[in-house]
C-alpha cells in the first residue's frame, strides 16, 4: 500500500510537472521555463545551474540555409565576443530524428568544430521538449535570459536574413541590428532592453509530429 | 491586312517572357497585354510555379519563413503601383503555421505608361525577384527577369490572358473599397473581431505584422443574428496593446473563398 501511494505520488508529481511545463510559455519579463538538457559533450545542462550568468539560446539546424548564412562569420562573430564577456551560448537542436538538421554528439560537435563556433554546448533535443517550452519556432530563433533568469529577448537574431556579414543596411534600407548583440550590450549596461521581442524568421524548426 | 498580320503575329507571341528555372520553382515576369497603348496603364505578373508539395510566403510569412521580394527596374515615366498578393494559405507544420502559397502564385504590379510613347519604340521591364521556398527543407532563390514590351494599338480589353484573370479572382478585396463592418477588441489574451453581414462557413484572420496573433492557435468563429464573432489568441510576443489589427479577413461560403483587407481599430477591454 505504501508503495503505491508512494508510486501515485510519483505520478501526480509527474502530471503536476508536465502541465506546469504546458502552462509555461517564454514570455519576454518572465521566468525563463528551466530545462534539463544533454549536450553533445555528454553532459547534462540544467538552466537553473547557470544562476548569475547571461545565458542566449540559438535554435539551429546545420541544413537550414539561414543558419548556413548565419554560419559564415556573422553568429560566431556574435557568440565569441559575448562568451569572452561570460555569456553562456547554447545551441539547441530540436530537429526530430531523420529530419533535416537531425545530428548525432559526434556529428554536431564536429559541425561546431569545422565553423568555429563558440559555444557552451549543443544541446540535443530530438523530442522538442526544450524547443516546445519555449515555443521556439525557426532556426535561428534565439533567446536571451538574464542572471535572474528571466527571459529578456525572444525572436530573430538580426534584421537582414540571408545577407552575409557586411551588410550596413538591410534590404529594407533600415541599419542593420543584431537584437541579441543589442540586448547583451543594453541588458549588461543595466539599460532596458529596447526591442524585447522581434518577429523570428528561418526554417521551421523540424519537430516531430 | 498587313496590319492584321502584325496583330495576330504579336497576339501569338503574347510578349519576349524570360523565365528562370530554379530549384523546385520557375518564376516568369509576364503582362497582360502584348504592347503598350500610350497613356493606358499596363499589368505586370510575377507567375511563380512550385513543385508539389514546395510552398513560398505571403507578405507576412507567419511563424517562419521569409516573404517572397520584388524590386522592379522601370523606363523613364513608367511608374509601378503597390504590388497585389493573392490571398494566401495557413500552411501548419508541427509546431508552426505559415502563411503562403503552394503549387503557384501570381503576384500583380500595375503600371502606370507614359503618353508620349511612339509606335516602333519598345521598353523593357525588369524584376529582381528574391524567395524562399520551402518544403522539408528551405532553399532560397532569386532571378532577375526581363520583358521587353512594344508600343502597339491594340486595345486593351482584345486579350484577355487567363492568368491574369485567374489571379485577379483571387485577389482580395481592396480596402476600403471591399470594407466589411468590424469591430475589434483587445484584453489581455485574446482579440475579438465582431463582423456584421457576411454569410460564411469559415473564417481566418491573416494578420499583416508577425507577432500580434498566435498564429497556430485556432480561431473561434461563433456565428451572431448579424454575423460572426472570431476570437484570435494573442502571440505572446506582442508585449505592448496595439491600437489596430491590419490584415485580411478571408471567409468561405457557397463554395466561394473571399478575402478582405481590414484595418480594425481595437477597443482595449480588461
Amino acid at each position: 500500500m505504501k508503495r503505491f501511494k508512494n508510486g501515485l505520488l510519483v505520478a501526480l508529481g509527474i502530471l503536476f510537472l508536465s502541465l506546469s511545463t504546458l502552462a509555461q510559455a517564454a514570455k519576454v519579463g518572465e521566468a525563463a521555463p528551466n530545462f534539463t538538457g544533454t549536450g553533445s559533450d555528454g553532459k547534462t545542462y540544467n538552466l537553473s545551474d547557470f544562476k548569475g550568468s547571461w545565458v542566449v539560446l540559438e535554435w539551429h539546424n546545420q541544413g537550414c540555409p539561414f543558419i548556413k548564412s548565419q554560419y559564415k562569420g556573422k553568429m560566431q562573430k556574435v557568440q565569441g565576443k559575448w562568451k569572452a564577456k561570460g555569456v553562456k551560448w547554447f545551441s539547441v537542436i530540436s530537429s526530430a530524428p531523420g529530419a533535416e538538421g537531425s545530428v548525432t554528439a559526434v556529428q554536431a560537435n564536429a559541425d561546431a568544430k569545422q565553423h568555429h563556433a563558440h559555444l557552451t554546448a549543443t544541446l540535443l533535443d530530438s523530442n522538442g521538449t526544450i524547443g516546445h517550452a519555449y515555443d521556439a519556432k525557426t532556426t535561428p530563433h534565439m533567446f536571451v535570459i538574464d542572471p535572474n533568469g528571466v527571459l529578456v529577448y525572444n525572436g530573430a537574431i538580426d534584421n537582414a536574413p540571408l545577407k552575409d556579414d557586411k551588410v550596413a543596411t538591410n534590404d529594407d534600407g533600415a541599419a542593420f541590428v543584431n537584437y541579441v548583440d543589442q540586448a547583451l550590450t543594453e541588458g549588461m549596461s543595466g539599460k532596458t532592453i529596447s526591442v524585447p521581442t522581434t518577429a523570428p524568421y528561418g526554417c521551421h524548426v523540424k519537430y516531430s509530429n | 491586312m498587313r496590319a492584321l498580320i502584325l496583330v495576330l503575329l504579336t497576339l501569338c507571341f503574347p510578349a519576349a517572357v524570360f523565365s528562370q528555372p530554379a530549384q523546385h520553382l520557375k518564376a516568369e515576369l509576364l503582362s497582360e497585354i502584348p504592347s503598350l497603348v500610350p497613356g493606358q496603364p499596363i499589368t505586370l505578373g510575377i507567375h511563380m510555379t512550385m513543385d508539389s508539395g514546395w510552398h513560398t510566403y505571403w507578405q507576412n510569412p507567419g511563424d517562419a519563413g521569409l516573404a517572397t521580394s520584388v524590386v522592379l527596374k522601370l523606363p523613364m515615366g513608367f511608374h509601378a503601383g503597390k504590388m497585389l498578393w493573392p490571398i494566401p494559405q495557413r500552411i501548419t507544420l508541427p509546431g508552426v503555421t505559415d502563411f503562403g502559397y503552394e503549387n503557384e502564385a501570381m503576384l500583380l504590379i500595375p503600371v502606370t505608361v507614359p503618353k508620349n510613347l511612339k509606335l516602333g519604340e519598345s521598353f523593357k521591364f525588369t524584376a529582381k525577384i528574391q524567395w524562399l521556398v520551402c518544403k522539408e527543407t528551405c532553399i532560397p532563390g532569386e532571378a532577375k527577369l526581363t520583358i521587353e514590351i512594344p508600343v502597339g494599338s491594340v486595345p486593351v480589353s482584345t486579350s484577355p490572358y487567363s492568368l491574369f484573370a485567374k489571379a485577379r479572382d483571387n485577389l482580395p478585396h481592396r480596402y476600403p473599397a471591399g470594407v466589411v463592418p468590424v469591430i475589434g477588441t483587445l484584453d489581455d489574451h485574446q482579440f475579438q473581431l465582431a463582423v456584421r453581414g457576411l454569410p460564411v462557413q469559415q473564417a481566418y484572420f491573416f494578420p499583416l505584422v508577425p507577432n500580434q496573433i498566435d498564429n497556430t492557435s485556432t480561431q473561434a468563429l461563433q456565428t451572431t443574428p448579424t454575423g460572426f464573432t472570431l476570437t484570435i489568441k494573442r502571440s505572446d510576443q506582442l508585449l505592448a496593446n496595439v491600437q489596430k489589427l491590419d490584415g485580411l479577413l478571408v471567409v468561405e461560403g457557397s463554395g466561394k473563398r473571399n478575402g478582405y483587407e481590414i484595418s480594425v481599430p481595437l477597443s482595449q477591454t480588461k
